[in-house]
C-alpha cells in the first residue's frame, strides 16, 4: 500500500475506493479532495463502492465523505451495505416509460416523470407529479406538475400545477404538438412545431 | 387445436351475436368446423338468430352440472352441416356460471372444433370476464357512434389486462351515405381512436334484419347481399388472407335515383 491512504480500483466493472485502515482520517479526507479535484469528469455522477477494509467511520466521518462526492454528483456505497450515500443516482431517475395507448377505464398515477408511446383517449386519466411526454394526441383527463408536451391537445380536462388549462380561450386550433409548462406559477403556451401531425397509429401486430 | 375467439364490445346492441352468426357459418362455408358459443346466460338471443330455438334440449349450464355430455349439448345448423351452436341457458344468471368450468368446456371444444366462437354479453360484469377467460384472440365490434366507440376502447383495455393480444376489429353498420355527409364516425377516426387492426368492415343492410328476424343465417340464406360478402372476406382474412378493406362509394343523386329497389 504505501503511504497512499486511499487507493482507487476497479473490480467486476465498479469503481471501488480503498481506505487504508490506518491511515488517519485527516489525511484520508485531503486525499480524496484531492481527487476528487483533479480527476473531476472521472467521478462526475458516477456510483463509488468504498471498502474501508475494516475500519469503522463514525456518521461525521461518513458525512464529511459524503459531502466531498455529493458536490459532484457521486453517489457511494460502504462496504457493500444496502444504503446509498450522496447525490442521487441518473438511472434511479423515476420515469415510467409506457408503450401503448392508454385506453378509456385505465388510470395512470405516478410520481415522477411519464412518457406515454401512444394517444390518451378519453375516459382515461393520467396523474404525474413531474412531466409528461405524449408521442400522441391527449384526449383524456391528465394532471401533471410541471410540464405537458403532446403531439396533440384535444383533453377532456388538463391540470397542470393544480390549475385548470382551459382550451376555450386557446385562439389557434389545438391539433399542434405543444408544451405547457408551469413558470413562476403561470401556465405558458409553447407551440413546438408549425406542422398538424396526425395522432399515431400502431401498426399491424405492434 | 382450434381458435378460441371471443366476439365483444361493451355496448348492447352493436350486432355481437349477429356477428357471430354470420362468421361461423362463413367460416363453416369455407370448409371450417365452427361451434359457436351463446355466453349469453338468461338472455340468450343467438339460437333465435340462428333459427335453432325448438331444437335446443341441454345447454352450457347443464354440461357445466354435469348433467349431459358436451356433444348432447351441441345444436348442429339447420343448413350448414359443419356449424354447431352450444346454446345458454334462459333460467339462469350469469352468476351462476364458474368461469373454470367453462374454460374446461372450451379446451374440450377446441380439440374438437376449428373455432370456437364467444357470443360475449353486453357490459363488463361477470358475463363478459367468463366469456373472455376462456379465449385466446378477440374480435370487437363497433358500430360508427361515438357512444360505442368508447366502449369498445374501454374494453380493449381490459381485454389486453386479460392478456388477450390478439384483438381485431370489426366495424358494423357501416353507412357510408351517413359517413360522407359527417353524420356518423368515419372509418380512419375510428381506427385513430382504437389503434388496432381492422378486421372488416360491414355497410349497414336491411337484409341483416330482416334474416334475424326470421331466423335464418344472412350468409347462407342471402348469400350475394354486400353484407354477407364483406362476413365472406372477414373469415377469409381470419384464415390468414390478404384481403383489403373497401369501403363502398358513398351513392350520389343519381345512384339514388337508378338503384332505389
Amino acid at each position: 500500500m504505501g503511504n497512499v491512504p486511499v487507493t482507487l480500483k476497479g473490480i467486476n466493472g465498479n469503481v471501488v475506493l480503498k481506505i487504508d485502515p490506518n491511515a488517519p482520517f485527516s489525511d484520508v479526507i485531503s486525499y480524496m479532495e484531492g481527487l476528487v479535484l483533479n480527476q473531476r469528469n472521472f467521478f462526475s455522477k458516477g456510483h463509488l463502492y468504498i471498502d474501508t477494509q475494516g475500519r469503522v467511520l463514525s456518521s461525521d466521518e461518513v458525512s464529511l465523505i459524503e459531502k466531498i462526492f455529493s458536490d459532484i454528483g457521486v453517489s457511494f456505497r460502504i462496504n457493500n451495505e444496502e444504503k446509498v450515500y450522496g447525490a442521487v443516482r441518473n438511472d434511479n431517475q423515476n420515469v415510467l416509460i409506457i408503450d401503448h395507448t392508454v385506453r378509456s377505464g385505465q388510470l395512470i398515477s405516478f410520481d415522477g416523470d411519464v412518457v406515454i408511446l401512444g394517444n390518451i383517449n378519453p375516459g382515461a386519466e393520467v396523474e404525474v407529479t413531474k412531466d409528461l411526454y405524449v408521442f400522441g394526441a391527449i384526449k383524456g383527463t391528465v394532471r401533471v406538475g410541471r410540464r405537458v408536451v403532446a403531439l396533440a391537445f384535444q383533453p377532456t380536462k388538463l391540470q397542470v400545477n393544480g390549475k385548470i388549462v382551459d382550451f376555450q380561450n386557446v385562439n389557434d386550433r389545438s391539433r399542434k404538438p405543444r408544451m405547457i409548462e408551469v413558470i413562476n406559477d403561470t401556465i405558458s403556451f409553447k407551440t413546438l412545431d408549425e406542422r398538424e401531425p396526425k395522432s399515431v397509429r400502431r401498426g399491424k401486430n405492434g | 387445436m382450434g381458435r378460441v375467439i371471443v366476439v365483444t364490445a361493451g355496448k348492447g346492441g352493436v350486432g355481437k351475436t349477429t356477428v357471430t352468426a354470420n362468421l361461423g357459418a362463413s367460416l363453416a362455408k369455407l370448409g371450417k368446423s365452427a361451434v359457436v358459443m351463446d355466453m349469453d346466460i338468461g338472455l340468450r338471443n343467438l339460437d333465435v338468430v340462428m333459427g335453432l330455438e325448438n331444437r335446443i334440449v341441454f345447454n352450457i349450464i347443464d354440461v357445466i352440472n354435469g348433467k349431459c355430455k358436451i356433444n348432447q349439448a351441441l345444436v348442429r345448423d339447420k343448413h350448414i352441416e359443419n356449424l354447431f351452436l352450444l346454446p345458454a341457458s334462459q333460467i339462469h344468471s350469469k352468476d351462476d356460471v364458474d368461469v373454470n368450468r367453462v374454460v374446461d368446456v372450451v379446451s374440450v371444444l377446441e380439440n374438437n372444433f376449428d373455432y370456437v366462437l364467444l357470443d360475449s354479453p353486453a357490459g363488463i360484469e361477470k358475463g363478459f370476464e367468463s366469456s373472455v377467460a376462456p379465449a385466446k384472440e378477440a374480435l370487437i365490434v363497433v358500430t360508427p357512434d361515438v357512444s360505442s366507440v368508447r366502449d369498445a376502447d374501454r374494453v380493449i383495455g381490459i381485454v389486453e389486462s386479460k392478456g388477450i393480444l390478439s384483438i381485431s376489429l370489426i366495424i358494423n353498420r357501416y353507412d357510408v351515405n351517413l359517413v360522407s355527409k359527417k353524420k356518423a364516425l368515419n372509418f380512419e377516426s375510428i381506427v385513430n381512436i382504437l389503434d388496432i387492426d381492422v378486421l372488416g368492415v360491414i355497410p349497414e343492410d336491411k337484409a341483416i334484419i330482416e334474416t334475424t328476424n326470421m331466423g335464418e343465417i344472412l350468409v347462407n340464406y342471402l348469400p350475394g347481399s354486400p353484407s354477407a360478402k364483406e362476413f365472406g372476406q372477414i373469415a377469409r382474412r381470419l384464415e390468414g388472407e390478404d384481403i383489403p378493406i373497401q369501403l363502398e362509394k358513398p351513392k350520389g343523386f343519381f345512384g339514388n335515383i337508378f338503384r332505389r329497389e
